[in-house]
């Protein structure tokens, strides 16, 4: 895991907590975000816990449980 | 500094290709590319994204659609084949009529050469064969190697 902190301008929506806020306004879906310091008027503060490969891991997951074959084999045909 | 990193389609392929001697490359390669892109919001001095050209985005999907209609794959590889091509980003026009497969390529170099300093093409296959051609001068390089090149600069 890689921590990196950093500011954003997240817009609250009211009913939404404050994770799906920042998830949403950084299309973050899938990453762990740990909120560390909220202030009034500035921007939040969060440390972003980066999961190495996160869209990789996913993605991986996702094909391993599918069947990409025929696709696969119809693109190789097309830019072969 | 602006580093642009162009996708052929064998590259893409090669993600969702399991049997891919470069899947494993390309798949983490687009890991990476997006973890850049993430950086970019962060305001960080270096910018990286990934591209695919839309002539070859639409032909994928043409090809996933049709698949899809005789049910062959399902919607589940359709939603895979949509995350991975809307990690990227798409540029150049969708020419019906490209003769050479690299051409849309070196369209799409044209076509983000003011706004990315660096541009990469990367691919799989024999694209190496053609660098230099109709005077395209941008680097040609495997998703290993870009993979590579993105780790070791930062």
């Amino acid at each position: 895991m890689e921590k990196q902190k950093f500011s954003m301008k997240v817009e609250l929506v009211k009913g939404n907590t404050l994770k799906d806020d920042i998830l949403k306004a950084n299309d973050l879906s899938g990453d762990e975000l740990v909120v560390k310091k909220v202030t009034k008027n500035s921007p939040i503060e969060v440390s972003y816990e980066k999961i190495e490969g996160g869209l990789a891991n996913f993605l991986t997951h996702k094909i391993s449980g599918s069947n990409m074959k025929p696709l696969v084999n119809s693109c190789r045909e097309r830019f072969a | 500094m602006t580093k642009a990193y162009i996708f052929c389609p064998d590259v893409i392929v090669d993600i969702f290709d399991e049997d891919s001697k470069d899947h494993d490359w390309s798949i983490t390669l687009l890991g990476a590319l997006n973890k850049e892109r993430f950086a970019v919001t962060c305001e960080m001095s270096k910018e990286y994204k990934g591209f695919v050209s839309d002539y070859h985005k639409a032909q994928i999907i043409d090809i996933a659609l049709e698949l899809l209609s005789n049910e062959k794959i399902g919607k589940n590889e359709l939603y895979i084949l949509h995350l991975i091509l809307s990690s990227l980003d798409e540029e150049g026009v969708e020419y019906k009529n490209y003769q050479d497969e690299y051409l849309p390529i070196f369209d799409l170099a044209e076509q983000i050469k003011d706004s990315y300093e660096i541009r990469i093409v990367c691919n799989n296959g024999k694209a190496h064969n053609v660098e230099n051609k109709n005077g395209f001068d941008d680097k040609i390089i495997t998703s290993k190697e870009a993979l590579t090149d993105i780790i070791s600069s930062n």
